[in-house]
């Protein structure tokens, strides 16, 4: 156990934490009380970049408040490091213990607010990713003004006096060292983890991620609570140190502050953030005493440039200059953080239950209605889908057919009509969020290839091998282990062999057959693809044709839309024609293939 | 009565205010947080013409115009930016950071006050209210109307309502789409400078006296869903709120009950109020 978690550290730390030192060594020449006390500071800064670099570098959310929830607590140790005295003055009275209750009592009303801001921001009808930068945005405001107004906390002028330990500035410093490198390597633990991975791929492309049967706004939620109360932790760890805090620390300019530091530094990189917190708050220290104003004027103008010209911030782009220098040969497709995974093929169970029978009904699908605005898509689809089939959906463009898929991985869509799956236990399909769908056993490819761009291939396998099981904060795989059928796929494909590379740099065709192998991963009862083929070679059709076949001979039922009347002749056992919203036949594929009225409205032939 | 034109008023504010914002937004997508330093330059540009003997209403003008120009100017420093919602918002900050500076390093951070157009009362069914507030809530629907005419009437709205429906297939009929957005950012900021310049005979001008606005006239303009009829509707609703709780309780409260009924709105409402759930 002890041995995975270290080796989950990875292989170049040492390297970069002794950068990281030599930097702050640097920065310490002329030593003196005031460097030091500069330097503890921008410890805790670094800290506090992590949190924020863990919500929005790796998970996405820009989180405009994390300001607010740093100054919790410190509010929460000075509310217990300080007492009403005589006359109703606010008199500094700090002690071990208070500083303990208060460090406590911050983190418990940091959590508690983090909870509500996250159960607004994430679990609502709209995934539109500004809300939760608006609705932390408002959160500055309301704590800002909160913080104004509370007399038992000193009001605009805040409270002061209660640090601990004033004279001991070197202990606090080693201390304070200490702990940003242990958040350090606690972080750099979460972001290589499988959870990790997770979070990565919620940045990418959230929307999958819940296709993969992943519970998305509760890992947001979890991560974004983890992070507020790291934040909160720093905060009241400042507090004790420093004793003092008033209002501005929860002003929008302070988390602008934080933003600057992740930004800048390298949002996504754990050191970019940390180098980026140390380095502009001691600099921004010895600036700011000499000419005033000018010196937000240069964070300013940093933001606007980083921002724009260099999203990636200056850690990574300097990483990888200097990786390109001393390592030419390495591939540029290729993650810099090389992945150690190995492709098992494992016996995987399927998602539980006996398989059905050939030939009983596993979808009803009755007189389903569809429209977006005044268009009307779906205008009244009858269908029943057998166990062990492969159906074929085929109808001009505009037909329904993606609408229909659409409908059937995501039962939250606004259809009227009645969807009934049984998986083999009858499930009424309205109201099922895609992620409940895939533990229940509906797999789903998407037309055009909608994957995870930052990820590498072995790391995308890895989260749909999971099939929406969330995984251990710390744990870290070795071995992806897969089922036999989606292990030919990568094998056929040769994807097998590029495990480490990026999805982004896959050609068309790769990405097909890895949105293929990620479906069939799921190990479906139901797979729903949207033109699987669409954009392969003719021998790379006839490879997913024989798999299609195998895989509903073990009991897998297939509904595919698909162009390619010869592809399908070979293939499918039924074919249902869609033709301007409604099924308008169904039946063995020679015979619906042939009839008259399918030459007519899909091939286009006249009467 | 006061109730009354205190909400009328504080509402007209806020539209103004909030106008800029909602046709970046509405248009572009993009959240401009540059607003208020927009509107901090529009403040000052129009000082500076007062004190050179310019009319107080011309400078307010001429302040919008110097405002519209630098929206035309800084909108290709965001162009690379549209593909990437959230880093606009950090883009557009980073702006109005280097704005506000620059004014105080040019003006100072020392308010300065601003003399508007007249300082007189006018008496409305007994009830004596500034007269420059009763013309703003004038100028507000003026200006409301404008737009909307703007919109829908003229073959630069029909472009831009173009654009914004669908930005891709626009261009490839032949809409210059770049241009359409140069055009609406710098409309959207010379608003911003004109609200600017609007405020500030209200109180005495600081180089912040934007930031105060940014956040309710976001909500507003979220709620508003891209409608300026939308954007009338929540303003009343949210200043209503605000003006009424602030009577009861205080300003602080009122504060937080603006913020908290707005997320809320926005949660059941998430395509704007006058839009049903469902479209």
């Amino acid at each position: 156990m002890t041995g995975r978690v270290l080796s989950g550290l990875g292989r170049r730390p040492a390297l970069t934490i002794t950068a990281v030192i030599a930097i702050v060594v640097a920065l310490t020449a002329g030593n003196g009380y005031y460097t030091l006390q500069l330097l503890s500071v921008a410890c805790l800064y670094g800290v506090l970049a992590i949190s924020l670099d863990l919500c929005w570098g790796y998970t996405g959310i820009l989180s405009l408040g994390h300001a607010v929830f740093f100054g919790i607590g410190d509010y929460g140790v000075a509310y217990f490091g300080t007492r009403i005295g005589r006359g109703g003055s606010i008199t500094p009275d700090p002690s071990v213990g208070s500083m303990l209750l208060g460090l406590l009592a911050g983190l418990l009303v940091a959590g508690a607010v983090a909870v509500l801001v996250g159960l607004l921001a994430f679990s609502g009808p709209s995934s539109d990713p500004l809300f939760p930068s608006v609705v932390t945005l408002a959160l500055t405001v309301i704590g800002y003004t909160v913080a104004l107004g509370m007399t038992r906390l000193g009001k605009d002028s805040g409270l002061f006096g209660y640090q601990l330990w004033p004279d001991r500035s070197v202990a606090w410093y080693v201390a304070l060292a200490a702990l940003l490198l242990v958040v350090l390597l606690g972080a750099r633990i979460l972001v290589r983890s499988d959870f990790g991975l997770l979070m990565k791929a919620i940045r990418d492309n959230e929307l999958r991620c819940r296709f993969l049967g992943y519970p998305t706004s509760r890992v947001k939620l979890a991560v974004f609570v983890g992070s507020a109360l790291l934040a909160a932790f720093a905060g009241g760890v400042y507090g004790a140190y420093q004793g003092v805090v008033s209002p501005p620390l929860l002003n929008f300019l302070f988390a602008t502050e934080i933003l600057i530091w992740v930004a800048v530094g390298g949002r996504g990189s754990l050191y970019g953030p940390v180098i980026g917190a140390v380095v502009l708050q001691v600099l921004g220290a010895r600036l700011n005493a000499e000419f005033p104003f000018a010196w937000l004027l240069v964070l300013g103008a940093l933001l606007v440039l980083v921002v724009t010209l260099l999203p990636d911030g200056l850690y990574p782009t300097v990483q990888s200059l200097i990786s390109r220098l001393i390592d030419r040969r390495r591939t540029t497709g290729s993650s810099p953080d090389r992945t150690e995974r190995e492709l098992v093929e494992a016996e995987v169970v399927g998602a539980g239950g006996p398989v059905q029978l050939p030939g009983t009904a596993v979808v009803e699908i009755a007189d389903v209605h569809r429209s977006f605005g005044a268009l009307q898509v779906l205008k009244g689809v009858d269908l029943t889908v057998l166990a062990g089939e492969i159906l074929c959906l085929v109808g001009p463009n505009g037909a329904g057919k993606t609408t229909l898929l659409g409908v059937l991985s995501d039962g939250t869509t606004a259809f009227s009509g009645q969807i009934v799956l049984r998986l083999p236990q009858q499930t009424n399909l309205a109201g099922q969020t895609p992620g409940r769908l895939t533990r229940l056993g509906v797999g789903r490819k998407f037309q055009a290839p909608n994957l995870f761009d930052g990820l590498t291939v072995g790391e995308t396998m890895c989260l749909a091998a999971r099939r929406g099981r969330l995984p251990l904060p710390w744990r870290r795989s070795r071995r992806i282990e897969i089922g036999p059928e989606a292990l030919r796929i990568l094998e056929a494909s040769g994807l097998a062999d590029r495990i480490d590379v990026r999805v982004s740099t896959l050609t068309h065709g790769l990405k097909q057959a890895l949105e293929l192998a990620a479906a069939v991963a799921l190990r479906p009862r139901l797979v729903l693809l949207d033109e699987p083929t669409a954009g392969l070679t003719v021998e790379e059709r006839a490879a997913v044709g024989a798999l299609l076949r195998e895989l509903a001979a073990g009991g897998m039922t297939v509904v595919l839309v698909e162009h390619d009347f010869a592809f399908v002749r070979g293939i499918a056992d039924r074919m249902a024609v869609l033709h301007d919203g409604r099924t308008k036949v169904v039946g063995p594929v020679a015979e619906v293939a042939d009839s008259p009225l399918v030459r007519e409205i899909y091939l286009g032939v006249a009467r | 009565m006061l109730t009354v034109l205190n909400v009328l008023s504080a509402a007209s504010i806020l539209f103004v205010v909030a106008l800029g914002l909602e046709v970046v937004l509405g248009i572009m997508g993009v959240i401009n947080m540059a607003h208020p330093g927009l509107m901090a330059v529009g403040a000052y540009a129009s000082l500076e013409a007062s004190r050179r003997g310019v009319g107080t209403v011309l400078a307010m003008l001429l302040g919008a115009l110097a405002v519209a120009v630098a929206g035309a100017l800084l909108e290709p420093l965001l162009r690379r930016l549209y593909s990437r919602p959230l880093d606009t918002i950090l883009a557009t900050w980073g702006l109005s950071l280097v704005i506000t500076q620059l004014i105080i390093l040019a003006f100072g951070q020392a308010p300065v006050p601003f003399d508007g157009p007249g300082d007189g009362l006018t008496t409305i069914a007994g009830t004596a209210f500034s007269s420059y507030r009763l013309a703003l809530i004038g100028v507000a629907v003026v200006l409301g109307l404008a737009l909307q005419a703007l919109v829908r009437f003229t073959r630069a709205g029909l472009l831009a309502r173009a654009v914004m429906a669908n930005e891709d297939l626009s261009r490839s009929v032949g809409v210059n789409t770049s241009r359409v957005r140069t055009t609406t950012f710098a409309l959207g900021a010379g608003l911003a400078g004109l609200s600017g310049a609007l405020i500030a005979p209200l109180a005495p001008l600081e180089p912040y006296l934007g930031v105060g606005y940014l956040i309710p006239a976001f909500l507003v303009v979220l709620l508003a869903g891209r409608s300026i009829g939308g954007l009338a509707v929540a303003v009343v609703v949210l200043s209503t709120t605000q003006t009424l709780v602030a009577l009861h309780t205080s300003s602080i409260v009122a504060g937080i009950v603006l913020v908290v009924v707005a997320m809320l709105l926005l949660r059941l409402r998430p395509q704007g109020l006058l839009r049903g759930a469902a479209a």
